[in-house]
């Protein structure tokens, strides 16, 4: 009996805080798209080049 | 670098998959390997993409990307304008955040494609794009780039991106939120309950110290709290706002059964003793509250699809200003603006053409995917995209006063409408809440001798067994699976009862200009006279009628032009003439065409157009307003007798019901004197459906018991109709019965189920033979069995031909994959 006193209340507080964390990941957006996380895992390299500053210079089209 | 490379490279381009044309290719190492690219556009690209060392993307890519076609950097800078960036783009000091709708998302390795490259320019902290629904977000410092920068670059790389507008997303989003954490509660508080109350049941049967057990219940009643008053919110709030508005709903049974249980339970647990019914509320809770997490879900998906309209507009415009051309901010258009706006791009507000004809696509707003002709002074709406322009026009409706924003008011307003406006339906649910309410009262009263534990279980068992949840829901999400499916074939359902009286209708009355017949003139007849073959003549017209005012030439302008026609000139009342290889061509009236000779005398009088080299008639042409061709096949499956109202002349309108067997007509009806004949009809006993074109119908339709409008153009705002049909096809019309067939099938399976259940269940319930928990059970695979039953109506999608498919609602595709298809 006095195990379940300090048991259950502890579980309680357990409760608690994974409700905090879920209350903050749904609030910073973390359910919000579940598909794409899971293919740029898929896709990152381990190696980078380092920043690539420019963008694409403003090549001119050949018109057809 | 990217410079043309004469040891033309032949075969497909590597970056978007089009022929490379010898002597016109450049190359780019990629991988190691040069690779053959079919323009400057698809080198820089993917030479950028090298350099970056983001080779990975054509690695991992599985499926050609779209061709970059960017437009100027002046087209981005618009959107650095003051008036559209404070509108698009939400910003806390410096950081500032936009949301895009990214086109051309082909497959998952653009999306990383788009992160990793824009990650790369300075001052980008975050990007995200999801491709499947083409939505990207992106956080950036505003002062170290611009956003035109960012935009050019992802036109560059082949992804134009639109700032889209945030509202209805950003709430959207909260709701969904608020739902998710309502329902964790719920869940988690469900999961502590049980246990606690496996423990005490345990204990009844197994004896249980007095301390412990209390421990259990005051546990019971700490959980069960916040998710009775957290996740239980919005049944209260329901049922609250049911009654004030004098219409109990759902929510009533349900947050009494739910207060009671609550109340009694908490008054047991500070009393010492007593039963405890928290683990019953709380499941309750829980179980309803997934069901209506889900219906949310689906709910905000199709807010989001009809939020598309208003996507699709454009954030900048091209206005005229004498010769000069000035990018605006599409809330800066007024009426009376000219406007230019070329190829691939959308129309960004309703207006009329001024000068050159040009084709459209007008897929989403009329469900018409072919591409369709405006000339001089035609009209055009805002969200057609030109295929052949440029197009200039003059405004006259922006913003609101569009028809697509009039399309998205009455979708949804049909979103809001339930379908169960039948007088009868509404009686029973109200009488069906009233009735379980006694029954509950009943129940408590009469097992009161019994002590309070068992009429208090009794009671609560009675209330939530007999919760009208899949009656109420029954009708319901009949009609909306209904809509939904018909929304796939482009028909707007604005009434949901409407779809339920179909079935019971009895006469048919349809307009017959616009509605049986295409509307414009077409060529009806071609009878060649002389030795000149059919084709040349027919060019040799095209030609003429080009330039013609007149609305005849309607009937030629999709036709290929004769080249070498010159000195075409409009004589007014009689035809056209031109010449030709040196001789004199006329178009128009017989005695125009062939002056001198005698009327009546021989066939030629016959034609109401008449062609001429010289003098000498070479070819005639009937020009008539033709019968749709999938008229008469339509027509058939329609299970209703069917009779022509029309406004046109008696011989016109007995020729189009002969051609289509129709024996019952009227014509030289004005729209007051039609919806008199239906008011008649009425009044002896018929169900009437009317269909019409909508706009001079008004009140054709109005009359009618269900009232369908076809091929609109123009104001839907004074359409009172019940159900608008976006585009011309009549396939449309044998669409609607069809699933107002298995509608009426569905609602009753619903309604039987739903009743069944209850009665069956109520006896026991009252007998005391059911327990809170297991009622809550029943009741919610009852209510889930409901909606799954409907849920089958949005399969079986039938096409605006008639045709049967199975795949999921085209307004549902993207508007990414709308936009490359409009610019490809």
């Amino acid at each position: 009996m006095t195990s379940l006193l300090l048991l259950i209340p502890l579980s309680l507080a357990i409760l608690i805080g994974a409700g905090g964390l879920f209350f903050w990941a749904v609030r910073n957006g973390q359910y919000d798209d579940m598909e794409t996380p899971a293919w740029r895992m898929v896709m990152d390299d381990d190696q980078l080049p380092p920043e690539h500053g420019n963008e694409i210079a403003e090549e001119t089209q050949e018109d057809d | 670098m990217t410079t043309p490379d004469p040891t033309s490279l032949q075969g497909s381009c590597f970056h978007c998959g089009a022929p490379v044309l010898a002597g016109r290719s450049w190359s780019v190492p990629i991988d190691g390997k040069q690779r053959p690219m079919c323009c400057g556009g698809c080198a820089a690209a993917a030479q950028w993409v090298a350099d970056a060392g983001l080779d990975a993307y054509y690695r991992n890519r599985t499926s050609d990307a779209a061709r970059p076609e960017p437009r100027g950097s002046d087209w981005w800078e618009a959107f650095d304008r003051q008036e559209v960036f404070e509108k698009v783009v939400e910003c806390q000091g410096d950081e500032a955040e936009v949301l895009l709708t990214v086109a051309n998302l082909r497959c998952a390795a653009c999306s990383w494609l788009i992160e990793s490259s824009l990650s790369r320019l300075p001052g980008v902290h975050t990007v995200a794009v999801n491709p499947a629904t083409g939505r990207g977000r992106i956080i950036w410092n505003r002062r170290q780039a611009p956003l035109s920068r960012l935009l050019a670059h992802l036109d560059r790389l082949g992804y134009p991106a639109v700032p889209g507008h945030r509202r209805g997303e950003v709430q959207r989003q909260q709701q969904s939120h608020t739902d998710m954490r309502r329902l964790w509660v719920a869940g988690l508080g469900f999961l502590q309950v049980m246990t606690y109350a496996v423990a005490l049941y345990a204990g009844a049967f197994e004896g249980m110290d007095g301390a412990a057990r209390d421990f259990m219940r005051w546990l019971a009643l700490l959980v069960a709290t916040p998710v009775v008053i957290y996740s239980g919110w919005p049944f209260f709030a329901g049922a609250w706002a049911g009654l004030v508005r004098g219409r109990p709903g759902m929510d009533l049974p349900i947050a009494l059964a739910l207060g009671i249980a609550y109340g009694a339970s908490a008054l047991a647990v500070f009393g010492g003793h007593g039963e405890i019914y928290l683990d019953s509320a709380v499941m309750f809770i829980f179980f309803i509250g997934t069901a209506r997490y889900l219906e949310g879900r689906a709910r905000s998906h199709a807010d989001w699809v009809a939020e598309q309209h208003a996507n699709l507009l454009p954030a900048v415009a091209r206005r005229l200003e004498g010769e000069d051309t000035t990018l605006v901010g599409i809330d800066e258009i007024v009426p009376g603006d000219r406007l230019q706006v070329d190829r691939g791009e959308i129309v960004p507000a309703d207006g009329r053409v001024r000068g050159a004809a040009v084709r459209l696509d007008e897929s989403f707003i009329s469900g018409e995917s072919r591409p369709v002709e405006r000339r001089h002074d035609g009209l055009v709406n805002a969200g057609a995209t030109v295929l052949q322009g440029p197009l200039t026009m003059t405004v006259d409706q922006v913003g609101q006063g569009t028809l697509l924003a009039q399309m998205g008011r009455l979708a949804a307003r049909a979103q809001t409408d339930s379908g169960d406006e039948l007088p009868w339906v509404r009686w029973l649910s109200v009488g069906f809440v009233c009735a379980v309410s006694v029954l509950g009262l009943a129940t408590f009263v009469a097992w009161r001798g019994q002590g309070p534990d068992a009429a208090l279980s009794a009671t609560i068992a009675v209330l939530v067994v007999s919760c009208p949840c899949a009656l109420a829901l029954a009708i319901p999400t009949a009609v909306a699976g209904m809509r939904r499916n018909l929304a796939a074939s482009g028909v707007l359902v604005v009434t949901g009862a409407a779809l339920q009286k179909l079935t019971g209708a009895t006469l048919l009355a349809l307009d017959k200009t616009g509605t049986l017949t295409v509307g414009a003139p077409s060529l009806v007849k071609i009878t060649p006279l002389g030795d000149m073959e059919q084709d040349t003549c027919l060019a040799l017209a095209a030609a003429l009628e080009r330039h013609s005012q007149h609305p005849v030439g309607e009937a030629f302008a999709s036709m290929p032009v004769e080249p070498g026609v010159t000195a075409v000139a409009e004589i007014h009342g009689q035809g056209m003439q031109g010449a030709w290889n040196g001789a004199m061509l006329r178009l128009g009236q017989p005695d125009f065409a062939v002056p001198g000779k005698e009327q009546g005398q021989n066939s030629w009088s016959r034609w109401p157009t008449l062609l001429s080299v010289n003098g000498r008639a070479v070819c005639g042409f009937e020009v008539a307003d033709a019968v749709k061709p999938e008229a008469v096949k339509i027509l058939s499956r329609l299970p209703w007798p069917v009779r022509i109202l029309s406004g046109d002349q008696s011989d016109v309108v007995a020729q189009v019901a002969a051609e289509l067997g129709i024996a019952d007509f009227n014509a030289r009806m004005h729209a007051e004197q039609k919806a008199a004949w239906i008011a008649t009809a009425q009044r002896e006993g018929e169900t009437v459906v009317a269909v019409g074109d909508g706009v001079n119908d008004a009140p054709f339709l109005a009359q009618a018991d269900v009232g369908i409008a076809i091929g609109a153009r123009g104001s839907l705002a004074r359409t009172r109709a019940d159900i608008i049909v976006l585009g011309d096809h009549l396939g449309a019309l044998d669409a609607i019965w069809q699933v107002a067939q298995r509608g009426r099938r569905i609602i009753r399976q619903n309604l039987l189920w739903a009743l069944g259940y209850n009665l069956l269940a109520l006896p026991f319930a009252m007998a005391g033979l059911v327990t809170p928990w297991l009622a809550a059970l029943g009741m919610s695979i009852s209510s889930l069995l409901v909606v799954g039953n409907s849920l089958r109506l949005s399969r079986g999608t039938v096409q605006p031909d008639g045709e049967i498919s199975s795949s999921t609602s085209r307004s549902g595709e993207p508007l990414a994959s709308r936009l490359s298809e409009a610019s490809a």
